[in-house]
């Protein structure tokens, strides 16, 4: 099943209801519950930010302004997890890391965030034996 | 770490609901079949651990960082990525 990479839905209003992880995010057991909040003028950066540490909060962007080749094939056993059916809206977030100079920013394709913007469940997936990196430049140098 | 012996078909249960099962051996590669419930996420080791050291790099850049990066995706900005019109 294709994923929607476009901007996401429902978010020019600013932020999303809560979405809660499925299973949490590999290195943040104690954190299931998140709130999707726009960052920027042009819904291109999203910050997703823990209801249970109000320290945690991550850097997303739609990968489409980014990586406009990029659509994720999202597998079976992720679509379970979430308990999607093909009435679903899938909404795909990759997660920023920004470490040192800002130049040096990347994007985790391999693990994208797939949220199902109907009932906000959500789940980092792995998309197996895709060769996709986890540290993909943000812009060319 | 707790080391068993097992043939190719046999399972090993771990808790009441997940079955580890050896599919097949060939030379160094074994094939394992996993049966487990929805709720238990199942990753290789190497890509787990990968994921967990970028997720925490990733996790509560600071302002700084979030600063520079919307100064880079606004228009104009050094680097900032092609899109299309609006």
């Amino acid at each position: 099943m294709n994923a929607d990479t476009a901007a996401p839905a429902g978010t020019t209003g600013g932020d999303l209801p809560s979405i809660e992880f499925v299973c949490p995010m590999p290195g943040f057991a104690g954190n299931r519950r998140f709130v999707l909040v726009r960052v920027d003028e042009d819904g291109l950066l999203y910050s997703l930010r823990s209801l249970e540490d109000p320290d945690l909060r991550f850097l997303v962007i739609s990968p489409h302004p980014f990586f406009p080749s990029y659509e994720p094939e999202i597998d079976d056993a992720t679509l379970d997890m979430l308990g999607v059916d093909q009435t679903a809206e899938l909404l795909v977030l990759l997660i920023v890391t920004a470490p040192g100079s800002i130049t040096e920013a990347t994007a985790n394709l391999l693990a994208p965030i797939v949220v199902d913007t109907r009932t906000r469940r959500a789940v980092q997936t792995v998309l197996s034996g895709s060769d996709l990196p986890v540290r993909a430049p943000l812009v060319s140098a | 770490m707790l080391v068993l012996t097992r043939r190719s078909g046999e399972s090993l249960m771990i808790g009441d609901d997940v079955v580890v099962t050896v599919l097949d051996v060939r030379g160094d590669v074994v094939r394992i079949g996993i049966r487990a419930p929805r709720s238990v996420p199942v990753h290789r080791e190497e890509i787990f651990r990968e994921l967990q050291a970028a997720n925490r790099e990733a996790a509560s850049p600071n302002e700084e960082t979030l600063a520079a990066l919307r100064r880079m995706l606004r228009p104009g900005g050094s680097g900032a990525p092609d899109r299309p019109e609006p």
